[in-house]
């Protein structure tokens, strides 16, 4: 495994780099703490509609029992609150959890897909035909996409040149605002989990898009890491590193 | 209407900043921000899932969104109200203004027309110009009758009104992407809630 | 001089197609009509053969306000153009390559009998091919439309008909 160095690239790049980041930032905006929300919130709501989904498949009396609930129930017309669906989550059997990690997987695949063909529509200097290799899509992952959606670049990308990476991000955003302690329980790292799934769909989205998207020919897995020791702040908090396990079967 | 709504923020904003100097501050100066492409494309791949999720019963697909709009307004309010430090409204004129020039602004970087009073100053309509959800978006013909793709948003204000004491009811009446003239939300003020427990505190 | 313009998607299965005529020029005799999708599929080995020589020139990157896609000054996507590629009997055939890998094809025929061979004027053809682009590309946002389906909004297609009379039919 080698650093492949997404820092060393050199001068005229960096102008034309410099160049489109002076366009990018001339583009319309909304506020960034609303984009959290909406991204974060996915999770809930994947919940939601899963709950919503068996509910519907079952019988007449399941159904006067819930309908009974839902009248008792305060709120009935806005749904469950965000936290309790995460409650919800955690008490969901395996299959149900899958479902709500796909359905997940799905908005970020959707989401990449689209994303990388307007990033390179756009006078994109990190990606031309001519090098449209898998590294140089990997480094577009890591740089552009990273740092369209989740504001900071992946820090850290290894790979052994056959299709295996690790994109390492030491500080991965949409679990910054998490209030958790050192030491996760086993409860807090399940309930973490379906926040990595968007970004896993829309990785493997951003490849599908360039042109690696046969049937299970990528796939990507994300887990928490212990960050390097120096990146390690205060101890005793949570540290929120991620690591994204992709694997890139590339036939020749 | 808009034009008489105006007047109406015009003098209750009275001696400080008009509210849209100031949206246009917080926005310009106090805002962390991106793309907005971005937020369009995000939000459409969410409506997108739940269209197949629901296998198209679009009524379902509303209500997910005004939940998942519910539970961000909620939280939401809070931002917004450590942001601007704005005090209470005295009217619901004034929290329309505070809607679509300050909210709206900070949150959107667009500021709805506000119009159509109902006569007894109860309901009010947002009109949207701009509206960064739904860019790009063209409702396919099934959707085009009972899908409200930005329906999100009233969920966020029923939810953000709430937790300022005020139950109303929001809706979309109209939409372009329906083939209407305009997009049009509708505000309407049940009543104040007052000494209550605020919902969410269990 | 008519022309036949068809989006081959990434499993080379055809997205859109339109046939471009207009009333005071001929269109395609019905013989050839019936070929034109083979004429274009021959053509896809041509341009993959063309993708890997592309070079990308440089990028002058404008500013401009608006989207992505508002950009006016969005002049990287000029080396996407192929050229005339491929001709048959008298046709002539001209290609543009999308980074998502669709192909963008066009038969061009020629304005009289065939007897003349039909000539392709770059510069608004290239046009042409990169408004369709642009076009596709704002198609490619739309949550309802997955990538690789057939185009089926009347919108897409009749704005790419505006284009056609624009640069391909004067």
């Amino acid at each position: 495994m080698g650093d492949s160095g997404l820092a060393s690239e050199v001068n005229e790049h960096q102008r034309l780099q410099l160049q489109f980041q002076l366009f990018q930032e001339s583009l319309p905006k909304v506020d960034e703490t609303i984009y959290r929300m909406l991204l974060n919130e996915a999770v809930p709501l994947a919940i939601s509609v899963e709950k919503s989904l068996t509910h519907h498949k079952e019988d007449a009396t399941g159904q006067l029992e819930a309908e009974l609930d839902s009248k008792l129930a305060l709120e009935s017309q806005q749904g469950d609150a965000s936290h309790k669906l995460l409650k919800d989550y955690l008490a969901a059997d395996q299959d149900q959890q899958t479902r709500i990690k796909t359905r997940l997987e799905n908005i970020g695949f959707q989401l990449g897909q689209k994303l990388s063909q307007l990033l390179i529509f756009s006078n994109n200097p990190n990606l031309s035909f001519k090098d449209m290799d898998l590294l140089s899509v990997m480094k577009f992952v890591c740089r552009d996409v990273w740092k369209q959606v989740f504001g900071k670049q992946i820090d850290n990308l290894k790979t052994n040149h056959r299709g295996t990476f690790y994109l390492l991000d030491y500080n991965y955003k949409p679990i910054e605002p998490f209030t958790l302690e050192e030491d996760l329980s086993d409860q807090e790292q399940k309930l973490i989990e379906p926040f990595l799934h968007v970004p896993c769909g829309m990785i493997r989205g951003v490849l599908a898009s360039l042109g690696f998207e046969k049937e299970g020919q990528v796939t990507c897995q994300a887990t928490l890491v212990d960050p390097p020791d120096s990146k390690q702040a205060g101890a005793g908090t949570f540290t929120k590193s991620v690591s994204f396990n992709v694997q890139v079967l590339v036939g020749r | 209407m808009s034009a008489n709504s105006a007047s109406i923020s015009a003098s209750s904003a009275g001696p400080k900043k008009s509210l849209k100097t100031f949206g246009d501050d917080i926005w310009k100066n106090k805002t962390a921000k991106i793309n907005a492409e971005l937020f369009t494309l995000t939000y459409g791949s969410i409506v997108s899932q739940l269209c197949t999720d629901f296998e198209r019963d679009f009524k379902k697909v509303n209500s997910q969104l005004y939940a998942m709009g519910y539970n961000i307004g909620v939280r939401l309010i809070e931002d917004f109200l450590a942001r601007t430090a704005l005090p209470r409204c005295d009217s619901l004129a004034q929290t329309s203004e505070v809607i679509s020039k300050c909210a709206f602004k900070i949150f959107l970087n667009v500021t709805p027309q506000v119009g159509n009073w109902s006569n007894n100053k109860d309901a009010f309509s947002l009109f949207l110009d701009e509206n960064p959800l739904s860019d790009f978006v063209e409702l396919p013909m099934d959707a085009a009758k009972e899908l409200w793709y930005s329906n999100i948003l009233c969920g966020v204000l029923r939810g953000a009104l709430e937790m300022v004491q005020m139950d109303c009811d929001v809706w979309f009446v109209n939409d372009v992407l329906r083939g209407g003239q305009s997009t049009e939300m509708r505000v309407k003020l049940n009543r104040i809630m007052k000494d209550e427990i605020p919902a969410g505190e269990d | 001089m008519p022309c036949y313009f068809a989006i081959i998607g990434a499993r080379d299965n055809p997205i859109y197609e339109a046939e471009f005529t207009s009333q005071q020029l001929n269109s395609f005799p019905p013989e050839l009509k019936e070929l034109n999708p083979f004429i274009l599929h021959a053509s896809l080995d041509i341009i993959e053969d063309l993708q890997w020589q592309v070079n990308p020139q440089s990028i002058n990157s404008g500013g401009g306000s608006g989207g992505f896609l508002r950009s006016r000054h969005s002049n990287n996507n000029g080396n996407c153009y192929l050229g005339k590629i491929d001709h048959f009997y008298g046709l002539a055939i001209t290609g543009y390559l999308s980074y998502g890998n669709m192909k963008f094809v066009m038969i061009h025929s020629s304005n009289g009998n065939g007897s003349t061979p039909a000539q392709v004027e770059d510069g608004s053809v290239k046009n042409f091919y990169q408004e369709v682009h642009e076009l596709f590309v704002k198609t490619l946002m739309n949550p309802f439309y997955k990538l690789n389906d057939p185009i089926t909004s009347p919108v897409f297609d009749s704005k790419v008909r505006t284009l056609a009379r624009r640069y391909l039919l004067k």
